[in-house]
């Protein structure tokens, strides 16, 4: 029997005729709930923008100003970044002092920031990237929120910090408050300079917020804490601190090791060569001290004086990697360090004092 | 796939993302995403499987060389080597180079030089990803021609002298290990320096599991299972209440782990 063999069985025709059904269908379907959703959405940002209260939006104004004020404080900003920033605090305060409610219309705002002199069809003309400066304007952008995303972890810091602090020295309650309120107004602070940035990096120099922190609570310890408490209190800040660096040389010389084969007092002498000049951005994004491909290494010049040629020669093929990785900002600041948060809380009370060996 | 591999694949894509995305200079950099596109040039395959000190695949052999020689000096430093035990050597660690550097040659022809989508990319990078941890990791390890030949060309006063070389440099390791655990450690649980060093202490004193053969990688991991399997009574002396209520809950979380670390290589099974 002949059969045609580019005929479709009859079931496969009605399948794929349903199938093309279903198809035409979902796409109906999709078409639908997008105009819907687009329609919808629309309808919502409309309320969203005519309910906010009035205090509420002028709050919102009155952090655009502080945004507007911090986009001048960003790192390498230009002479033509700088007016333009001043120029989005001047647009911000007249919003502030007008306080009528209403968006100043996107297109004006970046026309008085880009130069109001500027004729209309300067202004129309696409403007280089580089010279563009970001301009967290939208009167819907809550810095509040902003900083209530930083505030928890920041806490956190804090209780670690106080509760360091009760195990060294156990002060009184009256000796602790003054230091709380201190090291709570500095949290204030710090999340504040977390939100410039809409990742939460951090100003990249000698100290991370987690030193910034512990100095402000050592600043107020020295005002209430007894002579001897103070000195045991410093004592175990710089232990820690030493032990800390110590970690980290420890880890660049195992991974080191690996490659140039140290012998014992090799290895010894490396660690504490790495000590003696320890780079401050080691302690943040610690995750990448325990892969060797990620770690910050040390140069060949604080290395040379311990190691043979050969090592010489295999260290000088190494790229040298003093940054770290970023892995976000909790982790910058020594929070979720094996995946979640320890959430260590304080005791009610800190009956033993503890004695460093 | 292991908890190790899982963790460790999410780091590396993490960084490597980093690394796209921060325009370093370096040669994975060159990589280039468009339109859901990846660029991939020679190497690119080549820094992937063996690191940034890697320009070429011929400064990686001549590296190669170098690592075993200096390895080799150390050793014979340790155990008086004769030159015919050292030549042995040389020709085992050299099968070891050439063993890896066949198995990327034959890698490196399932790869594509140009553009890929990156579900290509995805499939490659699992295939490069055991690669580059073997390399990572060191070739020489137990199962390695090198350390075999050891055992078979040392003499018994050698072998003494070599066991003993090899459990006092992984001894310093190993603390090495501990203290960069405790370090992360005491970032989310400060320690005075009292507990710190009786912690190390009872890290270096009690190891439940001492089959740990290659502590280059995975090492933290090491460290927070051992720990799991320590009495709880061992941290209670040393750490407060609410500390050893914080730790336990970490340290529960790897005690299976072994698995993942025997199959890394990390410890070995018995």
């Amino acid at each position: 029997m002949d059969m045609d063999l580019t005929e479709q069985p009859t079931a496969s025709r009605h399948a794929s005729c349903s199938q093309a059904a279903r198809l035409l269908r979902s796409l109906l379907w999709a078409f639908g709930i997008g105009l819907f959703t687009s329609t919808f959405a629309e309808t919502l940002q409309a309320e969203d923008v005519e309910a906010v209260p009035r205090a509420k939006l002028t709050r919102q104004l009155a952090d655009k100003e502080d945004i507007a004020q911090d986009a001048a404080d960003r790192v390498a900003v230009t002479a033509e970044a700088e007016a333009a920033a001043e120029a989005e605090a001047e647009v911000a305060e007249e919003e502030h002092e007008a306080d009528d409610g209403l968006r100043v219309p996107r297109a004006k705002l970046t026309r008085k920031i880009e130069g109001v002199e500027k004729p209309r069809a300067a202004q129309n003309r696409a403007v280089p990237a580089a010279n563009m400066v970001p301009l967290n304007i939208d009167p819907l952008n809550n810095v509040e929120a902003r900083l209530k995303k930083y505030m928890p972890a920041l806490e956190q810091c804090l209780t670690l910090e106080i509760h360091f602090l009760r195990k060294v020295c156990n002060p009184s309650e009256e000796q602790l408050k003054p230091i709380r309120i201190a090291g709570k107004k500095k949290l204030v602070e710090l999340a504040q300079e977390f939100a410039k940035n809409e990742n939460g990096a951090f100003r990249n120099d000698e100290k991370g917020a987690r030193d910034l922190l512990r100095e402000e609570i050592l600043d107020a310890a020295k005002q209430v804490l007894d002579k001897d408490d103070l000195e045991l209190y410093t004592r175990e800040l710089d232990l820690r601190h030493q032990a800390r660096y110590r970690g980290i040389a420890e880890l660049m010389t195992l991974h080191s090791d690996s490659m140039l084969s140290f012998d014992t007092d090799q290895f010894e002498a490396v660690s504490e060569a790495i000590q003696k000049k320890p780079e401050p951005t080691w302690t943040r994004g610690m995750q990448s001290l325990f892969y060797s491909e990620y770690s910050p290494k040390p140069g060949i010049d604080l290395l040379s004086p311990v190691l043979n040629d050969k090592q010489k020669q295999l260290l000088s093929n190494e790229p040298r990697r003093n940054s770290t990785i970023w892995f976000g900002w909790p982790r910058n600041i020594g929070m979720q360090q094996f995946g979640s948060d320890f959430g260590l809380e304080e005791l009610p009370a800190y009956d033993q004092q503890e004695e460093p060996k | 796939m292991s908890i190790l591999q899982t963790e460790r694949l999410s780091v590396i894509l993490v960084a490597t993302l980093m690394v796209f995305a921060s325009n370093a200079p370096q040669a994975n950099a060159q990589v280039m995403m468009q339109n859901n596109q990846i660029v991939i040039k020679e190497e690119n395959i080549v820094s992937w499987i063996f690191g940034n000190r890697a320009r070429s695949l011929e400064t990686v052999q001549e590296s190669l060389n170098v690592v075993l020689e200096t390895r080799l000096d150390l050793i014979a430093r340790e155990c008086d080597l004769t030159d015919k035990q050292r030549e042995t050597l040389i020709l085992a660690g050299q099968g070891d180079i050439h063993r890896f550097l066949n198995d990327y040659h034959t890698l490196r022809r399932k790869i594509p030089i140009g553009t890929i989508s990156q579900e290509r990319y995805q499939e490659i990078w699992q295939e490069i990803q055991p690669m580059r941890t073997r390399f990572s990791t060191g070739l020489y390890n137990h199962n390695s021609l090198f350390e075999k030949n050891i055992q078979y060309v040392l003499k018994n006063h050698q072998r003494s002298r070599y066991d003993a070389f090899v459990r006092e440099r992984r001894h310093r390791q190993y603390e090495a290990v501990v203290r960069g655990t405790i370090t992360m450690i005491e970032n989310e649980m400060p320690l005075t320096s009292s507990q710190r060093e009786s912690l190390v202490e009872l890290l270096m004193t009690d190891v439940p599991n001492a089959n740990y053969h290659n502590i280059n990688y995975y090492h933290q991991y090491l460290v927070l299972y051992q720990m799991s399997k320590l009495p709880d009574e061992k941290f209670q002396a040393i750490l407060l209440e609410n500390e050893w209520a914080s730790l336990s809950k970490l340290i529960q979380r790897y005690q299976r782990y072994e698995s993942s670390l025997i199959q890394q290589g990390v410890l070995i099974d018995d």
